[in-house]
């Protein structure tokens, strides 16, 4: 193995962590129906990896698919029936794969053998050996058939349930792909059209070459004009069709939710009913990643929190299975996730009591239902009674909320006891471009992304409070700072008179800034700056402004973090 | 090249003010004229802002502010691009001089403080009548703070 070729091991990783996917979305759907073409499907991906992963040298994977392949093909040819024992072992054979290859990916000298995954379920011979109770997989089986740990790491706890492996995976593996060149796969529709484009670009550039060269013909301006009308065009297609490359339909992430929401209904014994909508919807891939973690909590939750047991629910008028609904649809400024669940909702009072006791809000705030529920969004809180390893660490939804910020998402609950919760996810499909107000603060332009601003108000210099500190908006007090005095520059003097605040919020909380002058709306393309340009904590990127000239993004969500963490400290001194 | 510059190395030698400093001509992507940068809120000073070239955005770093010279005619100067650990920086200097043939030998390893920090000089070049200081320009300006041994001292 030492002479590997690394780039051939990475492709073939690439394929196999394909192939690993599907190989999951196949297992679900053996879970649901066993047929002839879904075995063979199965059969197909192993034999695929067997034979990659020997062609690149890896021969202990092609020794350890061979196993596996070899119950397919019993399977296949009617020797044996699946049980629900083979179909774990499958699940877990591609957990360890993917555990395997995410090492490799890394090391590509990486030596392992699944050892005690291969006691648990194979003779020495390596025949496959059946439980006791070897229940027909239609059959419904109450007795669950525990599996004993077959991590790679031997020391992995006792019936190390694969879903809590999955989602760990999803936050430590993309780390470490951050730092390299990522690697997309792109439909070859798309590139052809691409293409075909370029290639209309260059016809009407030597039209336009031929048309100027012959410059004496009468008619030359009219064609030059038409000529360059259609470069424009095509340059605008060419130009969306590129920026749709990055795009990936959202349904690769829902099969590993799907994987998700079994696992633990295996784990906690209770059944769910999954359906999906809109797997066609496409996202960047980058905000896809992205996620896939808060995703993954949200459902999870539904199944810990939200759903009840089986048998609890008939009683209430309620399917027997739990139901979850996971939906994705297209709007105008991007993607809107929907996870719904038919459990028993949030609990009100119990969010509010745990709120005041842990000092989130006062003992005698007056909230709606809105605002409780939008507490389960602030650091610290957690409703679980006791830790468990599903959720309840008291890191939850607060982190579900900083990872959907980060590509400016938003998440919003809505609730109804005894019926259910909903989750609504409102994310841009793309980081690239930004709708934004381009506004000005101490003569100097500064574009403000749009989904980081609640309104624009026009208010009067009188209606600030308390030496310019406060606003009073809508009859609530909310922090004021006027941008002026975040950038440092020539200070001019404050403003009188009526000029323009843009409310905002964030952690929950509103709070006003103040600026001077509403310059126009602007589609801002996004260029990374250096990351010499960290040093401001107000700027989160760079665009060229309609003029031509540079112009910074401001980050408003690190302007009202920072000036909360100021009146923070600022109080505790004067405490 | 000929023969006769087997060994050497081109260095770019750039004037500020009254001094002549130098870098290597392959640490620099190019020389352009200056831009007015547009301002950066709550940078160092010597942070003069950002530029864009040709859809590029860049910093600007105003070497002469960095290296004490305060007062600046931004009408007589230049900007060399440089790629940096940080990434795309344009340095403001009054003049770029010439490119020089520079065997290794001949550069003068002397440590000493002085306007430039230690790590990023490189030592010093007797060309003709003058003196050139040698510059690790990349380091140089991406470094942030530039404090003198003196300024040193005296917040210490």
């Amino acid at each position: 193995m030492s002479e590997l070729d690394e780039e051939l091991v990475k492709s073939f990783l690439e394929e196999a962590t394909d192939l690993l996917g599907q190989w999951e979305g196949l297992c679900l759907k053996l879970e649901k129906e066993v047929n002839a073409e879904t075995l063979n499907a199965l059969f197909r991906i192993a034999h695929n990896i067997k034979g990659s992963s020997r062609a690149v040298g890896l021969a202990e994977v092609g020794k350890f698919i061979h196993i596996i392949e070899d119950v397919i093909v019993a399977l296949k040819e009617g020797k044996c029936t699946l049980t629900k024992r083979k179909l774990t072992m499958f699940l877990e054979a591609q957990s360890i794969m993917q555990d395997w290859f995410a090492v490799l990916a890394v090391e590509s000298s990486y030596k392992f053998w699944p050892e005690d995954f291969l006691k648990t379920y194979f003779s020495d011979t390596f025949q496959f050996v059946e439980d006791e109770i070897t229940a027909p997989i239609q059959i419904v089986d109450t007795t669950e058939v525990k599996a004993p740990a077959a991590a790679p790491t031997p020391a992995a706890p006792s019936p190390a349930p694969a879903a809590h492996k999955v989602s760990e995976e999803a936050k430590v593996i993309p780390l470490k792909k951050e730092v390299k060149d990522e690697v997309l796969r792109v439909s070859t529709k798309k590139i052809d059209g691409l293409l075909n484009l370029i290639g209309e670009l260059s016809i009407q550039q030597s039209i336009l070459e031929n048309s100027i060269q012959q410059s004496t013909h009468k008619d030359n301006e009219a064609l030059i004009q038409s000529s360059l009308n259609l470069s424009r065009k095509i340059t605008k297609e060419i130009y969306s069709m590129a920026f749709g490359l990055r795009m990936t339909p959202i349904g690769g992430i829902f099969q590993r939710l799907e994987r998700a929401i079994k696992d633990l209904g295996r784990d906690l014994s209770k059944e769910v009913d999954i359906t999906f909508h809109g797997n066609e919807v496409e996202i960047e891939k980058t905000i896809l990643d992205k996620l896939i973690d808060p995703l993954t909590h949200i459902v999870r939750n539904s199944v810990d929190h939200g759903l009840e047991k089986n048998g609890d629910r008939e009683e209430k008028g309620k399917p027997y299975k739990g139901q979850i609904t996971i939906s994705a649809t297209k709007l105008d400024d991007g993607v809107e996730v929907v996870v719904k669940d038919d459990g028993k909702g949030l609990d009100q009072k119990r969010i509010l009591e745990k709120a005041i006791e842990k000092g989130l809000v006062a003992a005698n705030a007056n909230l709606s239902k809105e605002e409780i529920f939008s507490l389960i969004f602030l650091p610290g809180f957690s409703t679980a009674e006791k830790v468990t390893s599903v959720s309840g660490r008291g890191v939850g939804m607060d982190v579900v909320m900083k990872t959907l910020e980060e590509v400016n998402g938003k998440i919003l609950v809505a609730s109804e006891e005894g019926r259910g919760t909903k989750f609504k996810i409102m994310i841009p499909t793309s980081l690239s471009i930004v709708d934004s107000l381009i506004v000005s603060v101490n003569s100097d332009q500064y574009v403000i992304p749009i989904h980081s601003l609640e309104e624009v108000v026009d208010v009067d210099a009188s209606q600030m409070k308390v030496d310019d500190s406060v606003y009073v908006y809508r009859g609530k007090v909310i922090p004021f700072l006027h941008l002026r005095d975040v950038f440092e520059g020539e200070k001019q003097e404050h403003h009188r008179g009526i000029f323009p605040i843009i409310v905002t919020k964030v952690q929950g909380k509103r709070m006003a800034l103040g600026i001077d002058q509403v310059l126009g709306q602007h589609q801002s393309v996004v260029r990374t700056l250096s990351s010499y340009f960290e040093k401001s904590f107000a700027i989160s990127g760079g665009t060229i402004l309609p003029s031509g000239e540079p112009g910074l993004i401001l980050n408003i969500t690190s302007i009202c973090e920072k000036y909360f963490k100021y009146l923070q400290t600022s109080k505790e001194v004067a405490a | 090249m000929s023969e006769l510059y087997e060994d050497k190395e081109r260095y770019l030698v750039y004037r500020i003010k009254d001094e002549l400093y130098a870098s290597p001509l392959l640490d620099f992507k190019e020389v352009i004229e200056y831009i007015k940068p547009k301002l950066v809120p709550n940078m160092p000073s010597c942070f003069s802002g950002m530029i864009n070239l040709r859809g590029l955005i860049m910093g600007v770093i105003d070497l002469r502010l960095k290296l004490g010279v305060h007062e600046v005619n931004p009408l007589k100067s230049s900007m060399l691009i440089c790629e940096t650990e940080v990434g795309p920086l344009a340095a403001v200097i009054d003049k770029v001089e010439f490119v020089v043939y520079v065997t290794p030998s001949d550069i003068q390893d002397l440590k000493i403080e002085g306007k430039v920090q230690i790590d990023c000089l490189k030592g010093f070049l007797q060309h003709q009548d003058n003196l050139i200081t040698i510059i690790d320009i990349k380091k140089f300006v991406s470094s942030i703070e530039n404090k003198s041994f003196v300024e040193q001292e005296k917040a210490a």
